[in-house]
């Protein structure tokens, strides 16, 4: 493992700059942090941008290139001579990362992001559909030019590799009043987050500008400044990362205009030795091709074609014996101009050809262009078998193939600064881990135990099936502790598109951290849209949090704002709620009672509302009013069932006019296993999505049947309150049951049957309360 | 999409890098206050005399001069090897008024420092800024800059707005302008680089241009520098902005925000006159680069300290922030830039901008 206090700045060639560590315990080891270079292929470079005429089908041109990590021969060489030329170099072992392509087009900036295939030489292919004649000009002009030399376009690298934080402590803090003020400043000219990814660049910004990050390093002994600005750079780079999936989080959980507003402050302490993901953002612009090469990068061409890149991506090594996972994974692509030659073979794990660049003429059979394709693939395993897909028919450009299709998976489970020791310390922590296995596979919850710190004592769950598995997994950490008492901590199923635990498919590292005192923050938020005549006055609100797993039915912390007068359009009230729990937020709840008073002298009742504590802000608006839906799992057949997801949103009111009674089922899934036009209607038409994470637990452990809530808006204007929601029982012996298609009326609660029929067709359920149910259910409640 | 770029961005007015100021006098002794005077006391003390009257009344307009609304700016620069903070101010001489007539106020200010006209050549540049500010519409129009003169008073500087005029074929006029004055083509088209004020002396013999860019890298600045004829000194300017933030900065200056300047010497008259560049300064906005008014003043000081500088006047200047703004208000950022001036081979000077509250007008006794 390599010690980050050892890090040299390493300048070569004429601007050149990287980094290299020293191994901790091999003084003449070395690492270097690689850079990123356009890829070559049979000697040409793996670029091409090409140019439509006239039949485009709706863009304007169409640029497609790889990049890959390598360490250039002359930054080695100037690292040894400092370093002496007696020196070895080692290699790391990426856990992560993403590739960025940062371009303008007509002097907007952009980003692109993908994930490198972290093997062989971490290649990244790119491919941007240029919608704009200027677009493909300012493409021309970034790459064409007489003299050659750089292009103003630059690709980044941002790779994780294991290591200690050594010589150093540092707590990331993230303050979201302070973001959100900085974010009311500048709304009118800055509304750009929604994905992950995109985000990331914004909240660089804000975290920067508005003062809401901070990153505080405290030096050991004996540690150098260079050191703390390295360490600075680290928690910068996690801090941002963190706040950006928080942001994406809640722009898929939260209603209202502003994301950034439902996030809440968290801060976290990294101790010094403890386990980190640490990460070495690596950057180099591209270059300009010079008259010669552009002459066989750039094409202009009539018609639009279809190019679809195919990536094998991920770990596909088995852990232990760094086999692959897989010898070769042959793909047939059929669309109607080509028809033929239209197999080809991605070898797995040689990184010179685990991506291809399909391309075809575009079918303008239906007079217009045809993005339509479909794809199916036959995975050659070692031992001789083989497993061949169901066609997939898509219009994505960019096709990930990951671990889980070829039935693999590894999560290793990392101990960061558990409290070992000590009489209020923790004996050992039992992770209950599940994943959904193929079908006819036994589907259970297995049990392992973590006992100590750091990489040498970390717990892994692989499983290798030859067949192809979901994505999604879950697990709960049970903390068994000194005194005897048990502590559960449980995350919440992952729905945004940048789930927090499954990041590369299936290869994750999931660092398990010090059970008690959690940084928690409640934030009681109102919008008072002015198109509305009637205002909110006056909220008046008492708020408790339950975590009935840890601690029964006796709430574990409250706080009551009294005679709160939202002002302006977004008000927040004061001061946030602050307080430290287990992090629970599977089950964990906030219930919350009061009024809330308008300006027509109508009042609204809370009356033990309750939501999920996976969602830390409650909105109250002039527009809408809150309700809550119990949802009862105490009927599940925890002897058949291994497993429950159970997936609950509401509709945008224009998508529900458009859909009628026909939502579409993708609806239902991650964002992650959206294709791209999926996840552009899912973010169009859904709001307030949570999944439900329902996990059984390992033989000789009872489950327990918690109730979980989920928080609901009805318009003012629309007096009827309607949901969706579905769910998947995964059985014990492998097999999957689902929902079936079915309306419900009438009631403020779900009720999850034991076990659904085998018959069934999985389906959506469509929940409506109409007013007068709704009036009883009310003067029942209070 | 960035925020707009905050009034007082590129608009410090030091001159080329290596022009000591004089030590100053008291130019109205008794009118200050009576002990622990500092620089930017002294030198406010003295433009008092010249400052329009308006701008010292109570419940003027807000300037868009300063982020703050503040028609006051002090601008401190340090070194090394200097005493001192070199400080000088800019001012919106006419708040709230139209760019033409805060023109005019900030040529009658020149004229009341200087005792005499403006250069023909200044007030040609002038009347032409003027002209492209009227037709292509403009934000501000011109500043007013004072600072410590030769001859222990005060010397004025000017500052008009470029506005960005299209000719027929597309082409911003300012671009023939930025050339004849470069001496050589442009350079780093894809950064959008384009001139937004010019700063002039009234005498004609110092113009410096200010520029605004997108995102830099710290390889750029030397691009930049070179294409100006000066010494390339970027890593200057990335050890420096690595010392303020605790950050490396490995890939784009990491600020939203940014822009230089190049100061010229110019010699003759006309179509004879040449231009010689003589130092680059780099600057960011201060918050873009380091956030809020308190971090920013604690990466200054610490640097302050660091490096030995005399912190006494900005430290002053920071501190008159508590008692400014009203009560219950949010205080507004009064930090406007951050900088590094590079003259020649001269060792770096670090610059900072603070808007200021507007001075007492009760002091003011003839």
């Amino acid at each position: 493992m390599f010690d980050v206090s050892s890090v040299r700045e390493i300048e070569y060639g004429a601007s050149g700059v990287t980094y290299v560590y020293q191994d901790h315990d091999d003084p003449k080891l070395w690492y270097m942090v690689p850079v990123p270079r356009l890829r070559t292929l049979d000697g040409a470079p793996s670029f091409g941008l090409t140019e439509y005429t006239s039949n485009g089908g709706g863009i304007a041109g169409l640029c497609t290139f790889e990049m890959e990590l390598v360490q250039p021969v002359e930054a080695r060489r100037a690292a040894e001579e400092i370093l002496g030329n007696d020196i070895s170099w080692g290699g790391f072992v990426w856990v992560g990362g993403t590739a960025y392509f940062y371009y303008d087009i007509a002097g907007e900036n952009q980003v692109l992001a993908v994930e490198p295939t972290l093997y062989g030489t971490n290649v990244a292919a790119f491919q941007i559909e240029l919608a704009t004649p200027e677009a493909v000009n300012s493409f021309k002009n970034a790459f064409s030019g007489d003299a050659g030399g750089a292009s103003t376009f630059r690709v980044e690298y941002e790779m994780q590799v294991l290591t200690k934080l050594l010589g150093a402590k540092a707590t990331v803090i993230y303050t979201a009043e302070a973001a959100i003020e900085y974010e009311k400043k500048y709304k009118t000219v800055r509304d750009t987050w929604g994905n992950q990814k995109q985000v990331l660049q914004e909240v660089k910004q804000v975290l920067r500008q508005s003062g809401a990050g901070e990153v505080k390093v405290e030096l050991g002994p004996g540690s150098s400044d260079e050191l703390a600005q390295r360490v600075r750079d680290w928690g910068w780079t996690t801090l941002e990362n963190q706040v950006a999936n928080t942001v994406a989080a809640a722009a898929v959980m939260a209603t209202g205009p502003n994301p950034v507003s439902a996030t809440t402050s968290f801060n976290q302490t990294y101790q010094e030795d403890t386990v980190i993901d640490w990460s070495t953002p690596v950057s180099s612009f591209m270059r300009r091709f010079s008259s010669d090469e552009w002459k066989q990068v750039f094409t202009k061409v009539d018609n639009r074609k279809l190019s679809v890149v195919f990536n094998l991506i991920g770990e596909l090594n088995r852990s232990g014996t760094d086999d692959p996972v897989a010898e070769t994974v042959t793909v047939t692509v059929t669309y109607p101009t080509r028809k033929t030659d239209n197999t080809f073979t991605l070898i797995v794990t040689d990184g010179d050809q685990s991506s291809k660049i399909y391309e075809a003429p575009g079918d303008f059979s239906g007079g217009s262009y045809n993005p339509e394709f479909t794809y199916s693939y036959v995975i050659n395993f070692k031992d001789g078998k083989t497993f061949q897909s169901d066609p997939i028919t898509t219009t994505d450009t960019l096709v990930n193939i990951t671990p889980n299709v070829f039935g693999t998976r590894q999560v290793t489970f990392i101990g960061q600064n558990i409290p070992f020791t000590g009489p209020a310390g923790v004996r050992e922590v039992n992770i209950d881990f599940f994943f959904a296995p193929p079908a006819g596979n036994p589907a259970i919850v297995q049990t392992k135990t973590l006992t100590g710190n750091g990489v040498e004592n970390g717990v892994r769950f692989d499983s290798f099936y030859n067949l192809p598995i979901g994505q999604n997994y879950s697990y709960r950490l049970r903390y068994q502790m000194a005194d005897n008492s048990e502590i559960v901590s449980e995350p919440p199923g992952a729905l945004s598109s940048a789930p927090d635990f499954t990041g590369s498919g299936n290869a994750d590292i999931v660092f398990v951290a010090d059970p008690k005192g959690l940084f928690t923050q409640f934030t009681l938020r109102a919008f008072n849209y002015t198109t509305e005549t009637t205002t909110l006055l006056l909220v008046d609100v008492n708020a408790q949090y339950f975590d009935p797993l840890n601690n029964g039915d006796s709430w574990l912390a409250e706080n009551t704002w009294s005679n709160w007068q939202p002002t302006g359009l977004l008000s927040f009230a004061e001061p946030r709620w602050n307080f430290q729990a287990v992090d629970n937020t599977n089950n964990a709840y906030f219930n919350l009672s009061g009024t809330i008073f308008y300006s027509n002298g109508e009042s609204f009742t809370l009356d033990g509302y309750r939501q999920s504590s996976e969602y830390k802000t409650l909105t109250i608006t002039n527009t809408v009013q809150n309700y809550s839906i119990k949802v009862d799992s105490s009927l599940i057949d925890w002897t058949q069932v291994s497993s429950v997801n159970l997936t609950m949103f509401q509709l945008k009111p224009q998508a529900r006019e458009r859909f009628g009674k026909s939502v579409p089922a993708f609806l239902t899934r991650p964002r992650h296993e959206m294709s791209r036009a999926e996840r552009v209607e899912a973010e169009a038409s859904q709001q307030n999505v949570i999944l439900f994470s329902l996990l059984g637990a390992p033989s000789g452990v009872v489950v327990d049947n918690l109730e979980r809530f989920y928080g609901i808006q009805r318009p003012i204007a629309e007096p009827t309150i309607e949901f969706y929601y579905t769910a998947v029982y995964v059985l014990k012996d492998g097999t999957t049951r689902e929902l079936a298609n079915q309306e419900v009326s009438g009631r403020l609660s779900v009720e999850l049957p034991a076990l659904p029929p085998a018959t069934v067709t999985p389906g959506l359920v469509h929940q409506v309360i109409e007013p007068e149910a709704l009036a009883v259910r009310m003067r029942q409640g209070g | 999409m960035h925020p707009p770029i905050p009034s007082g961005s590129a608009r410090l007015q030091q001159g080329p890098g290596g022009v000591s100021p004089a030590p100053l006098p008291s130019l109205r002794a008794g009118a200050g206050p009576a002990a622990a005077v500092s620089t930017l006391d002294r030198l406010l003390a003295a433009a008092r005399i010249v400052l329009p009257p308006e701008i010292l009344k109570a419940g003027q307009p807000a300037s868009d001069l300063t982020p703050s609304g503040a028609p006051l700016e002090a601008a401190f620069v340090w070194a090394d090897s200097e005493p001192g903070c070199d400080p000088r101010i800019s001012l919106d001489p006419a708040p709230g008024a139209q760019p033409e007539s805060r023109l005019e106020a900030a040529l009658s200010l020149c004229r009341a420092v200087s005792g005499t006209e403006p250069a023909p050549d200044v007030l040609r540049l002038a009347k032409r800024l003027s002209c492209w500010q009227q037709r292509a519409g403009c934000r501000y129009g011109a500043w007013a800059g004072l600072r410590p003169g030769e001859a222990g008073g005060l010397a004025a500087k000017l500052y008009l707005e470029v506005a960005s005029l299209i000719d027929a074929k597309g082409r911003p006029l300012w671009a023939a302008f930025e050339e004849r004055l470069a001496g050589v083509p442009p350079v780093l088209a894809g950064r959008n680089l384009r001139p937004t004020m010019a700063g002039v002396t009234p005498d004609g013999g110092l113009l410096e241009l200010y520029y605004r860019t997108d995102p830099l890298f710290a390889g750029d600045l030397d691009t930049l520098m070179t294409r100006f004829g000066l010494v390339p000194r970027g890593q200057e300017v990335r050890r420096l902005v690595e010392r303020l933030t605790g950050r490396s900065v490995r890939f784009e200056i990491p600020s939203s925000d940014i822009g230089f300047s190049v100061a010229f010497r110019l010699a003759g008259e006309g179509r004879a006159q040449r231009a010689r560049a003589v130092a680059f300064t780099f600057y960011s906005n201060a918050a873009a680069l380091l956030g809020p008014d308190a971090r920013i003043a604690d990466a200054l000081l610490a640097e302050g300290a660091a490096r030995g500088w005399d912190m006494t006047a900005y430290r002053q200047a920071f501190a008159a922030f508590d008692t400014w703004h009203s009560e219950g208000e949010a205080p507004l950022q009064r930090h406007g830039l951050i900088g590094m001036v590079l003259a020649g081979e001269e060792p770096p000077r670090v610059t900072a901008t603070l808007a200021l509250p507007v001075p007492h007008t009760g002091g003011r006794d003839g």
